[in-house]
């Protein structure tokens, strides 16, 4: 069965980017432009394999979506992509649930091997 | 004898003798290394007689083994030790991935000190440090090398000193070997080099110096690992006019890190 992953971010650019390194993995690939966004479709699609979000963005950013996620009880694993490195946030992340935490700009290798790690991890839960 | 009252023939054997241990440090070397959430760039610049210097990288489940080190001799029997460090170092991470560095190090020197004091007879030794590095982000530390430069994703430049004792020189280097610990974050950029970077002397003499190093890592981080193994291996030519040790350099740049628990 093809694995879905929700990318969540508000660059069009870095949406197209993840779309391609994974789409050529074999991953099908949802869209959303920010957390709120992420959210409602986190809800329509309950066989996520992998979110990966942006840390900042409009209405809603990547963190406060973590943190809703874990209140909601949503067991899906995320990985955070984000040209952010404080030691304060990642520690956040990791704090919410956050599964990862990856700088961009990724090499598409990096990314693909991550996915992949984190999505096998999520299956031996 | 000095070299210039060498006969012709052990002038030859000499030779031979550099070529063979040059071939051996170029052949052990890791080559192309993929490590989940790093990025990683080398470089060896030798000189003409070998000088001693070796690296390894090895690839684990949940991160990386990272090796430095440096023989102090030269020619072939310098050659034959950096084989035995390379061969007995994956041969302990394929039998323990994880085991700690102080751990593997006191076996690496135990089959160190059997081979060269009691076997070749000779009294060669190593500097060497040994980092683990996890995925997410943790790296332990042991040995008595150089420090290690860390260049945060803030720019600020942390040294962490490795602590340990000259492998093949004692039996047993348990009691001063330790192992230390710390936090690698995504963007920061490790630094492991040689004794020929920070030793590398101007034509006046005067070394470039830990502080020189960690000067120039300041000015080159922001480019990866690549432009920083290019910028500091760049940085030693252009300082000194002639190379006497070779120059080695490792920069691992974390680019991720997960949690897998």
């Amino acid at each position: 069965m093809v694995k879905k992953v929700l990318v969540v971010d508000d660059s069009e650019t870095i949406r197209q980017q993840v779309r391609l390194t994974l789409a050529a993995a074999g991953y099908a690939i949802i869209e959303a432009v920010d957390g709120i966004d992420g959210l409602q479709k986190i809800r329509l699609n309950d066989d996520l394999a992998l979110v990966i979000s942006d840390v900042n963005m409009p209405r809603m950013d990547g963190l406060e979506m973590v943190v809703e996620l874990q209140k909601q009880g949503y067991p899906v694993p995320i990985l955070m992509l984000t040209t952010e490195g404080q030691v304060a946030l990642i520690q956040r992340a990791k704090a919410a649930g956050a599964k990862g935490w990856l700088v961009k700009p990724f090499k598409p290798e990096i990314l693909g091997t991550a996915v992949s790690k984190l999505v096998r991890l999520a299956e031996g839960r | 004898m000095a070299a210039a009252e060498q006969l012709p023939d052990e002038i030859a054997d000499v030779a031979v003798e550099e070529e063979i241990a040059s071939r051996i440090q170029a052949s052990i070397l890791p080559g192309e290394i993929d490590v989940e959430g790093l990025e990683i760039a080398a470089g060896m610049v030798p000189t003409e007689k070998v000088g001693g210097d070796y690296y390894d990288i090895i690839p684990v489940d949940d991160g990386c083994w990272i090796a430095i080190g440096d023989v102090a001799g030269h020619g072939l029997a310098a050659g034959l030790i950096m084989l035995m460090i390379q061969s007995t170092l994956q041969g302990l991470v394929m039998l323990s991935p994880q085991a700690s560095p102080g751990d593997l190090i006191c076996a690496l020197n135990r089959v160190l000190y059997e081979n060269i004091r009691r076997r070749m007879k000779r009294d060669e030794h190593v500097t060497f440090c040994l980092v683990r590095y996890w995925a997410d982000g943790r790296i332990a530390f042991a040995g008595a090398h150089e420090n290690l430069l860390v260049c945060r994703a803030s720019g600020d430049v942390e040294v962490l000193t490795p602590s340990g004792a000259w492998l093949g020189a004692r039996s047993d280097v348990r009691k001063v070997t330790a192992d230390k610990t710390a936090q690698l974050f995504p963007g920061d950029a490790m630094l492991l080099f040689t004794d020929g970077v920070v030793e590398a002397r101007d034509e006046r003499g005067e070394q470039l110096g830990e502080e020189g190093l960690r000067q120039l890592l300041q000015r080159v981080s922001s480019g990866g690992p690549t432009a920083i193994r290019d910028g500091v291996i760049s940085a030693v030519r252009d300082w000194a006019p002639a190379l006497d040790d070779d120059v080695t350099v490792v920069v691992v740049r974390c680019q991720g890190i997960y949690w897998c628990g």
